[in-house]
């Protein structure tokens, strides 16, 4: 029977030949499913198991009356899984239909290799049920939120703006993202292979935390107001753009900044950036004869001059290599101190400038906060340009003495001004009333009070010098009906790119009213108007605001007018 | 007389014992002498399935989790009728309707190259709502021709003619299948003849020969480019594991992950992430061990190795006890096919084998696959409970 020993020791060969194939099975379980189960186990889960960011609700945007000028609402966006649409042209034909999109950019989208594809951003939660309506497969909604200016325009340059992101990317949205943003939430959520969410297993680990609302010192009326008078001045004048703010001279607070032309930023993509910058803050000019305010602060302040101090004005004056002349002939040879002023005659600030000594002006600059930011709470701001004193020539004391030769910017003058009308103080300007919490708890913000740069009395004589311009000087256009007010005209030449002075002028009209009892300040800057003085341009468009400010701030009128637009003096 | 029954009747018993024993042995129906074991095992395995493929794809049509679960059991009983029906007669008189069977899964063979292709291969024949798989029936076809063949044999096992008839009894099927191509169902048939010639007692340098040609021919068909892109594909992902890139190599990596993360006791029943959230590839067909590793873990995966290891058992047993060589070779024929398949395809979910595309027996989705394994225990059942009658 060797046929039949022979074939049991080949089914033993057999067996064991399988033992070992079973064994080796056996192993591999006990690797796969013992040794190195955790990992094996992490796999898993990670591949199915993603963290995903919760939204936070983006704060509001208020201004200081509670009217809305930045809100975010619901949206949603659509995307799509190529792979996963069974007929691209059909349903690019059912999108564009709610969409309104042009079909055929929708159908490349639907083509395109790829897991995911946006096909429109953020659209309203009614377009977004049609959508989901319409049921086709592999298209999805994403819930987003979008930024809506009800205001359109209002404060423009200001506001700022944010990105797809819900990122602030200009302006306050940008100063004050941390605060509006919130913090996002995490929630792990559970994907098929083909990554499509499982419904029902979001496990929230961190709630989001809503933004906060910010409440502005912007005031939506006096806003408006000064908006249209800009716009309405920069047309009249042929002026490239213009600028301007109006600030409570006591507390910084701004209650309006502007930029003419405006846009709205609902539509921010679709304008040049350029016109998307907040000039008052961001640009800084040359501001010509306003300086004198600066000039007339210093000599006051170190009684070099009072406002009656008579001064001998000649045609021109030299120094070193320049000569100096005013632009325009003044009325007689011997002017008081107010005189010179009002009538902005260059020669005698040059002098009272030359009495008061280079070390004494360039203090007074620094004082004033000229070349440092002011320190508002608004991103990108320009500190102008001021020479150090060891650089400064023969010339630099006559030429800063009558706003030259430095440049300075639109709120540095509203500070400057802002320290004459209150006595004496530098206020630190600001846009941020305060922070209301999702709870509605709220927390005022207060900068640091401004340091003291003149006495009250040199402010008062300040005050009255300013008042004279309107009077009878170079801004009695300025002058309103019903409150007396005070200021400085200035007419800068634009310095060229290439070396020197082109014939371009910046005109500007800053002041403060009412004189006698300082509330507000406002400047108003007007680039390369056709009629050069900025008594004649810039001044009406302050009138104008400064009057409609006033009035709504409900503020007493001037019981005793020194100085009127009609010549009607209220008994 | 057959020479297991000699070793039955064995000399240390009394005469008038044995008379006895004979008497009762051979004397009313062989449904007597029925493996209940092997019924049971068998019972419990398509159970299992059963259970496992609901648990696979309650998701995979919705509103009607029970899709593939339905389908599986109207095929359990068609399953039922063949079974019943290859007991029901004596195996014996299959030798002569083998032949004409063999002949007619060729002219099938041929024709299903002819039909429509499902996913670019030529396998089925729809039926209505059932779709025929000839190549799956093939299978216990080739066992028949073959066990025909050996007990018939009047030449030496080691001969050469004992080695190039059965040869030339698989070659056309194989060739047919594999064009299809099915590569899986082509190994196992290749699996078929090796393990038969083998326990006949062919020349050892023959059968070496054989493997070694069937080596070369997978080797040139690789250096010729004759395999279909996927087929390489799942080769190499199976040589380079680890590498994802490729469809075979993440159905790879998702099996051995599903496994892995199955752990000692598994996530539950109906609780494997892999399995419902579509990450492991045919996780009610191919890769149905995976999903048995994950949601039962090394216990469930032993509990179902253990069970296949008591059918093989019970299949070896009835081998042993066949009442005549024919009956022998077909029941090894058989465990020869289920080992293999089981095997290949829980080596190739654990990633020790390439992916070649066999279904796990009697678990795995798969109606004519089902079926013609019933079919096969129905015959081993046949050859066990007749394993005394003289007819």
């Amino acid at each position: 029977m060797s046929k039949r020993r022979n074939r049991d020791a080949r089914i033993n060969l057999a067996a064991l030949v399988l033992l070992v194939g079973l064994g080796l099975i056996a192993w591999r379980l006990f690797d796969l499913q013992v040794v190195k189960a955790d990992r094996f186990k992490g796999i898993a889960e990670e591949q199915r198991y993603q963290l995903t960011d919760l939204n936070p609700r983006r704060g509001c945007i208020l201004d200081r009356d509670g009217e809305v000028l930045a809100i975010s609402k619901e949206a949603y966006s659509i995307y799509a899984t190529p792979y996963l649409v069974e007929d691209a042209q059909m349903a690019a034909a059912e999108l564009s239909m709610v969409l309104q999109g042009p079909r055929q950019e929708l159908e490349e989208k639907l083509n395109s290799p790829g897991g995911f594809v946006y096909l429109e951003r953020k659209v309203s939660p009614e377009t977004a049920e049609e959508i989901e309506d319409l049921g086709i497969p592999g298209i999805g909604l994403e819930k987003d939120s979008k930024r809506y200016y009800p205001q359109g325009s209002l404060a423009a340059q200001v506001i700022g703006y944010v990105g797809m992101d819900n990122v602030g990317l200009s302006g306050l949205e940008l100063q004050y993202d941390p605060v509006l943003a919130g913090e996002a939430g995490e929630a792990g959520v559970e994907y098929d292979a083909r990554g499509e969410p499982i419904p029902g297993v979001t496990n929230v680990i961190k709630p989001p935390v809503d933004g906060r609302d910010i409440q502005l010192t912007l005031d939506s009326e006096i806003q408006f107001k000064l908006q249209e008078q800009l716009k309405a001045t920069v047309e009249e004048s042929g002026a490239m753009s213009g600028s301007g703010l109006v600030m409570d001279c006591h507390t910084g607070e701004i209650l309006a900044m502007a930029v003419a032309p405006d846009f709205d930023i609902n539509l921010f993509d679709q304008v040049p950036p350029e016109i998307t910058r907040n000039q008052p803050v961001t640009d800084a000019y040359e501001p010509g004869s306003v300086l004198k305010i600066l000039t007339a602060m210093a000599s006051l302040q170190e009684q070099v001059v009072t406002p009656g101090t008579v001064i001998n004005v000649p045609r021109a004056l030299q120094i070193a290599d320049y000569e100096f002349t005013d632009d325009h002939p003044m009325p007689k040879s011997d002017l008081t101190f107010a005189e010179v002023i009002a009538h902005s005659s260059n020669i005698g600030t040059i002098k009272t400038a030359q009495a008061l000594g280079k070390e004494a002006l360039s203090a007074y600059i620094a004082a004033c906060g000229l070349g440092e930011i002011t320190g508002v709470d608004f991103p990108g701001e320009n500190p102008g340009l001021v020479l150090g004193l060891d650089k400064w020539s023969l010339t630099s004391l006559p030429t800063i003495a009558i706003g030259q030769g430095i440049s300075v910017s639109t709120l540095q003058l509203g500070v400057l001004t802002a320290a004459a009308a209150n006595g004496g103080t530098k206020v630190r300007p600001h846009f941020l009333m305060r922070e209301i919490d999702p709870a509605g708890g709220m927390e005022s913000y207060e900068p640091a009070g401004g340091e003291r740069i003149i006495s009250e009395n040199g402010a008062a004589s300040l005050r009255y010098i300013l008042e004279e311009v309107v009077r009878m000087g170079t801004g009695t256009r300025a002058a309103m009906t019903l409150y007396n007010c005070a200021g400085k005209t200035g007419t800068a030449m634009k310095p060229d790119p290439s070396g020197g002075y082109r014939e371009a002028y910046i005109a500007t009209f800053a002041g403060l009213a009412p004189s006698e009892d300082p509330r507000l300040v406002a400047v108003i800057t007007l680039d390369e108007p056709d009629t050069m003085y900025g008594g004649l341009v810039a001044a009406p468009c302050f009138s104008r605001v400064m009057e409609f400010s006033l009035q709504h701030l409900q503020v007493v009128p001037s019981l005793e007018k020194v100085n009127t637009k009609d010549k009607v003096v209220v008994e | 007389m057959p020479e297991r029954l000699g070793r039955v009747l064995a000399p240390k018993v009394t005469e008038r014992r044995q008379t006895d024993e004979v008497a009762r042995r051979l004397s009313g129906l062989p449904t007597r002498h029925i493996d209940w074991t092997l019924l049971a095992i068998t019972v419990f395995l398509i159970g299992f399935g059963m259970l496992m493929q609901y648990s696979a794809t309650r998701h995979d049509t919705p509103g009607n989790p029970t899709y593939y679960v339905l389908r599986t059991s109207i095929s359990l009983f068609i399953g039922l009728i063949f079974m019943g029906l290859m007991l029901s007669f004596d195996y014996r008189r299959l030798k002569v309707a083998t032949p004409f069977v063999y002949g007619a899964f060729l002219v099938l063979l041929v024709i299903v190259l002819f039909l429509e292709r499902v996913m670019g291969s030529a396998r089925w024949i729809s039926l209505g709502p059932i779709d025929f798989q000839p190549s799956e029936y093939c299978k216990l076809v080739l066992v028949l021709a073959l066990a025909n063949f050996f007990s018939d044999n009047k030449a030496e096992p080691d001969s050469l003619r004992s080695f190039i008839i059965p040869l030339a009894w698989a070659a056309p099927y194989m060739l047919l299948v594999f064009l299809q191509p099915d590569l899986g169902t082509t190994l196992v048939l290749g699996a078929i003849l090796l393990g038969m010639l083998f326990l006949v007692g062919c020349r050892m340098r023959y059968w070496i020969g054989l493997v070694a040609a069937g080596t070369l021919t997978f080797t040139m068909g690789f250096v010729f480019n004759i395999f279909k892109p996927y087929q390489m594909e799942r080769f190499t992902a199976f040589i380079r594991q680890g590498s994802n890139i490729q469809e075979a190599g993440y159905h790879l990596l998702q099996s051995k992950i599903a496994i892995g993360s199955g752990q000692l006791v598994g996530k539950g029943l109906m609780q494997g992430s892999q399995t419902n959230l579509n990450f492991l590839p045919a996780h009610h067909t191919d890769f149905i061990f995976a999903v048995i590793g994950e949601e039962l873990g090394l216990i469930g995966a032993l509990i179902l190795i253990g069970a296949f290891c008591l059918l093989l058992w019970r299949g070896v047993r009835i081998a042993n006890n066949a009442r005549d060589f024919y009956g022998s070779m077909i029941a090894f024929g058989i465990v020869t096919m289920f080992v293999f398949q089981v095997v290949v395809n829980i080596g190739m979910t654990l990633g020790i084998l390439p992916i070649t595309g066999i279904p796990l027996p009697l678990i795995s989705y798969g109606g004519n696959s089902l079926i013609v394994n019933m079919a096969a225990i129905g015959l081993l059942t046949n050859i066990h409970m007749r394993r005394f009658s003289q007819i």
